[in-house]
């Protein structure tokens, strides 16, 4: 194998395929990134849950394939100087040449790297930033305990030519719907991806102007799995198994009472109060005609209080919330003003934009359940 | 109640007030208090033997009248053996949540009075008054108003002992139980300490006493006569040191506020050392089992639980981890137990002994609880509740999580060889 | 070559696989669970492994023993073909959720997600019960191969649900034609280990290419000889559990020092030795399992000391009794004839129960050095 390659796409390529090198990588091969030249260079990583493939433009002398360990090649190629590298093998080495600096890796037996899963057939495509930004939206509120696997994925919905995202911890649920182009109009599919790997894998595919999904069908190529790509990068990642929680039954249908808070402000005021009091403490929220009074603590501890201008329809209500879970949904919902609603203080209170326009339904709603505070 | 107070019977009332001059500790010990709190909501029972405790096969006395401690009743003993000897006795169950109300009042008194408050448990505090002396008087009238105050706002009577050192005025309270007060003047502590027997001191166990006995040691006063380093010899440095401090009146434990910031904890050692661990987690659900119940019994919830392992050889580790909220679900509790167990690298290691215990306390109730969609009011909580009803009825272990549910023939490999700590680890259970 | 090869004298089943493999590869479903038993080191996990890789094999006819897929499979790293090998004494029911959880998913690209678990007879009754769900009702693509050396290892409620594949202890010429073609022994050298090893490939792969193994061998079976008062069975206890770490070391110091350097390599070792960030974690998690692997190889190796010692008595034990066949210790014939004059074979049934005893307290994590000194104590009364 023998080939030359720009420094910073190869550095770039390294380290976009090195994220996916397992920590603990059940047999030592996993931690190798494969390297195969022909006529493009392709790199790949693997944990036996989610496969990273990159492919880029080479100058190829002799094709050929290598497998070297990935977090070397990575920490390499983050220190290249910048001019192009020639890459050879030599016997039971690679060789990286890149202006006066010479580097050597050892390589591992290429035949024992597992074989990467095939690319479900493409459905459709959407437009990347959007896709990462909608991920985003709706990732922080996916569970982070392993024991119920299933909150730990990002719903996916795909019903014609909306897409439907939705998350929950069983604290707060959050959901944002987004257009896309599928492959058939009436193409209609149901996936449960994890979370984390959703999230990374969105962020880092926004190099290209749009990012195709693909999703297997039972029985047929790729059952089970799901693949994004873009930009010639791709993934695959294995689907979580099971049920979605009924998750659209969460949603009020109706609200006792409506607020409007300036986002900038709450957040800082949220930030403020919760700042003085113990961590996990809830926020205390009094809507009031044209004010919120924030107040942090209970009992005898150090309370802080801090008042903000706000609009409310509907009774003055006092309502309680885990700081954290409420500044995750108001810096999620990327709008100047909050809107948030609810019914009871023991019931889910849903925070959202303004709309645009009055009546319109937001793309993104965010689904709090309150903290009940002692009698 | 410990073995100690039993061994006193109520005493005479203290003669005219003792001088207090230089007698800032009170200790302050409520008078059969899960009874007196029973009696308010039943007056009808007064003056008849009342037993608190879970009446069933395996209940045991959880708190007596001195009606009933005349047949000779005490607390810790099995139900079934205070109804032989005291056929008459009307037997209550224990609501945790009311005395907790209660103590909640109680405690709040003490609180006006000085914030040098050491809550010991529910019932009994000790308090450092120096500073309120300007206020309110004498430590002698605190004592008096505290016990009137008890009584007129919780309706239930408490023993006030008054001293200059805490060991002092806990066992002035002792001797003047019930609803008494007596001030020990510290010219008058010898006076006091020394016809008492040796038991009667704070840290002499059985064993001890016997050790004790052995050196012809008998009362305090004669333990008084004994050189320090003789009592060092016999019984080893820290002990000898400390009883020949307290055989001299001395206790330098000064009086360090905190709220009966208690735990309560179980613990079991195992028959054979065991390392497979399937046995160990069943032995944590067992345990959360007993440690959920007896906080929902006291009113508790805990914020932090923690496991104790003991290996073949001895060495222990404890690990512990905070909760995002307190619990009193042995479901929290078991499957916290289990991760703080897996996380300790022990899991092939032989263990004597585990533990669970839950500690940073609050009163059940009081704490916000983050609300879950799935979760309705009436989740786990209430499954658990139904089983502390049960457990009232039938006894303990009618109703069980199916991993407890062991076929007759099975073979228990460690099955349980002693109830470890189940005395020291009730309801009081402190660390 | 093919996948089977490293099978010795297992015919039958060899058939029965293969059957299975290349109805698969016809298109057909071979039974979603397989129960693999045998005697130790007669091979059910080689079996097991041979089968995965045929099931998965890309030519015809399957387990050609040289694709891509084959080669992972016996390499085991097959993405498609997960191995469970308990870490500890006992595989416990939050692993086994896991597992079921992972192996409900469809396969990444091949035939079939197949789960292999080696000695599943390790699993909790707990565990037992969180697989039995997914054997009952089987994922579509999944196929499980359990490991256990006897049927009565499992549930019977597993085992009725799973096809038998069992194999029989491998004869011992089997076993020495192996060693003499497969590791060029000589023929004579190869027949003494092949009885030896009474069955145990591996242990006989070792007493054949390993003299240091011989020599601990010899050690052991010259213990009955040595037993000749009070103070000699003591020593000897303690030569013989010596004699049992000797071994243990040199097996585990050989396993983990190759793989701990493949996993060094893996993680970006420099030409330096320096290792990158956030690899220690890596490293260490390996080092706990080979601490505990060491601890098992610690017991096994015990267990094979006197299993050694078993087959002195048994074969005096024959002498006495006229019984016909060949002895195991041929090596050792004339010794044994003598030590079968000497005795009566009331007392060779006595020494050869309390080695079974023995067994039992080295099972039960009795310190060795104690159990193999009552043994000898009991060895020299008879």
């Amino acid at each position: 194998m023998k080939f030359r390659i720009d420094r910073d796409a190869l550095a770039d390529a390294v380290a976009w395929t090195a994220r996916t090198l397992p920590v603990r990588p059940p047999v030592p091969v996993l931690a190798g990134m494969h390297i195969e030249a022909s006529d493009r260079l392709k790199l790949s990583a693997f944990d036996y849950e989610v496969s990273a493939q990159v492919s880029t433009d080479i100058d190829v002398e002799e094709p050929g394939t290598a497998l070297v360990s990935g977090r070397l090649l990575a920490e390499i190629s983050r220190s290249l100087p910048p001019h192009p590298v020639e890459v050879t093998t030599d016997g039971a080495k690679v060789m990286l040449r890149c202006g006066s600096a010479k580097f050597t890796l050892l390589t591992m037996p290429v035949e024992d790297y597992p074989t990467l899963p095939e690319m479900p057939p493409a459905a459709g495509a959407v437009g990347s930033d959007e896709f990462a930004a909608a991920v985003a939206q709706v990732a922080i509120a996916a569970g982070k305990d392993d024991t119920i696997p299933m909150l730990t994925g990002v719903r996916v919905e795909i019903e014609g030519e909306t897409v439907t995202l939705a998350s929950t911890d069983r604290y707060r649920l959050a959901v944002r719907e987004l257009h896309w182009k599928p492959e058939r109009p009436d193409f209609s599919a149901v996936a449960l991806v994890p979370a984390k790997t959703l999230a990374d894998t969105a962020k880092s595919l926004t190099a290209g102007a749009e990012v195709s999904i693909a999703l297997g069908g039972a029985g047929g190529t790729g059952e089970g799995m799901i693949g994004f790509e873009g930009g010639g990068r791709r993934t695959t990642s294995r689907l979580l198994d099971g049920d979605f929680v009924k998750y659209r039954s969460l949603l009020p249908s109706e609200y006792a009472g409506l607020a409007e808070i300036q986002t900038a402000p709450f957040i800082e005021a949220v930030k403020r109060v919760s700042l003085v009091a113990e961590r996990n403490t809830p926020v205390r929220l009094s809507f009031s005609q044209g004010e919120v009074v924030l107040e942090a603590g209970t009992g005898d501890e150090a309370q802080a209080v801090e008042a903000l201008e706000a609009t409310l329809e509907g009774e003055d209500i006092d309502i309680a919330f885990n700081p954290a879970f409420l500044l995750d949904g108001l810096s999620a919902i990327g709008s100047d003003v909050a809107r948030l609603s609810f019914t009871t203080a023991t019931k889910p209170a849903v925070l959202t934009g303004k709309p645009p326009q009055d009546g319109e339904n937001p793309h993104y709603r965010y689904l709090i359940m309150p903290v009940r505070l002692s009698g | 109640m410990s073995r100690k107070q039993q061994l006193h019977r109520p005493g005479p009332q203290p003669g005219p007030p003792a001088d207090d001059t230089g007698c800032p500790i009170l200790h302050v010990d409520m008078d059969a208090f899960f009874v007196s709190v029973e009696l308010l909501d039943r007056p009808e029972l007064r003056g008849r033997p009342v037993i608190v405790g879970h009446d069933g096969p395996r209940g045991v006395v959880s708190a007596a009248s001195y009606e009933a401690r005349t047949f000779g009743v005490h607390s810790a003993m099995p139900i079934t053996r205070a109804r032989r000897l005291c056929p008459q006795a009307v037997i209550l169950p224990v609501r945790g949540e009311r005395y907790a109300r209660v103590s909640a009042g109680v405690f709040a008194i003490f609180r006006s009075i000085t914030p040098l408050v050491e809550g010991l448990s529910l019932d009994e505090a000790f308090l450092d008054v120096a500073g309120a002396g300007r206020r309110l008087g004498r430590p002698a009238e605190i004592a008096a108003l505290i016990r009137e105050q008890v009584r007129a706002q919780q309706g239930i009577t408490c023993s006030v002992g008054v001293a200059n050192t805490k060991f002092i005025a806990k066992m002035a309270s002792t001797r003047c139980k019930p609803d008494g007060l007596l001030v020990v003047p510290p010219d008058g502590v010898a006076g006091f300490l020394h016809p008492l027997p040796v038991a009667s001191l704070w840290g002499v166990g059985e064993r001890t006493e016997e050790a004790l006995a052995r050196l012809g040691l008998r009362t305090v006063g004669q333990l008084a006569q004994v050189p320090l380093s003789t009592l060092q010899r016999e019984l080893g440095g820290a002990l000898g040191a400390h009883l020949h401090a307290l055989a001299h009146g001395r206790d330098p434990r000064e009086v360090v506020p905190h709220t009966p910031d208690k735990s309560i904890g179980a613990e079991e050692t195992f028959g054979t050392d065991v390392d497979d661990p399937e046995v160990i987690r069943r032995e944590l659900l067992r345990l959360a089992e007993k440690v959920g119940a007896r906080l929902r019994a006291a009113g508790h919830e805990g914020r932090t639980v923690s496991v104790k392992l003991r290996m073949a050889s001895f060495k222990t580790i404890t690990r512990s981890r905070t909760l995002r909220e307190p619990t009193d679900l042995a479901r929290v509790i078991y499957v916290t137990a289990c991760e703080l167990y897996e996380g300790a690298g022990l899991e092939r290691v032989r263990l004597r002994l585990v533990g669970v215990r839950v500690e940073n306390l609050v009163p059940a109730g009081e704490a916000p609880r983050q609300l879950a969609f799935d979760e309705p009011e009436t989740g786990w909580r209430e499954a658990e509740r139904a089983i502390d009803r049960v457990t009232h009825r039938f006894g303990r272990g009618a109703v069980r999580p199916a991993a407890l549910v062991r076929r007759p023939d099975e073979g228990t490999p460690g099955g349980p060889a002693g109830r470890g700590g189940e005395g020291s680890d009730g309801e009081d259970g402190r660390r | 070559m093919s996948v089977w090869d490293d099978l010795v004298g297992q015919g039958p089943v060899v058939a029965q696989l293969s059957a299975a493999a290349q109805m698969s590869g016809a298109g057909g479903r071979p039974a979603h669970a397989w129960l693999f038993t045998g005697p130790p080191g007669a091979g059910r996990v080689t079996a097991a492994r041979a089968f995965a890789a045929a099931l998965q094999c890309l030519e015809t006819p399957r387990g050609c023993g040289h694709c891509a897929s084959c080669h992972q499979v016996l390499q085991g790293t097959h993405a498609d073909v997960e191995v469970v090998r308990p870490q500890g004494l006992s595989y416990g029911v939050k692993e086994a959720r896991g597992l079921v959880l992972r192996a409900s998913s469809a396969p990444t690209g091949s035939r079939w997600h197949i789960v292999l678990f080696e000695e599943a007879d390790r699993a909790t009754e707990g565990a037992a019960n969180a697989l039995l769900k997914s054997i009952e009702e089987p994922p579509a693509r999944t196929i499980w191969l359990l490991c256990t050396p006897s049927p009565e290892d499992l549930l019977v409620t597993i085992r009725s649900r799973c096809r038998p594949a069992m194999l029989q202890t491998p004869p011992a010429d089997a076993i020495a034609d192996m060693l003499v073609l497969r590791e060029g022994v000589d023929p004579e050298t190869a027949a003494v280990a092949a009885r030896a090893a009474q069955g145990h490939i591996d242990r006989a792969r070792r007493l054949a290419t390993d003299p240091q193994v011989r020599r601990t061998r010899d050690e052991v079976m010259g213990l009955p000889r040595r037993l000749t008062g009070v103070s000699p069975a003591v020593m000897a206890a303690e030569t013989l559990v010596k004699a049992a770490e000797a071994e243990q070391k040199a097996r585990t110091s050989e396993l983990d020092e190759a793989e701990t350097s493949a996993l060094r390599k893996a993680l970006g070792e420099s030409e330096k030795g320096r290792m990158p960030r956030g690899t220690a974690g890596a490293l260490k998690e390996l080092e706990e399992r080979q601490k505990s692997r060491a601890k098992r190889i610690m017991r096994d190796s015990l267990d094979r000391t006197l299993l050694d010692l078993a087959s002195y008595y048994r074969d005096v034990l024959a002498l006495q009794l006229g019984a016909g066949g060949e002895l195991v210790n041929v090596d050792l014939a004339p010794e044994l004839r003598t030590a079968a004059g000497a005795g009566r074979p009331e007392e060779t049934l006595r020494r050869l129960d309390a080695i079974m005893k023995c067994r039992e307290r080295i099972a039960a994590n009795v310190h060795p050095q104690l159990a193999f000194e009552e043994l000898n104590l009991a060895l020299r009364t008879g």
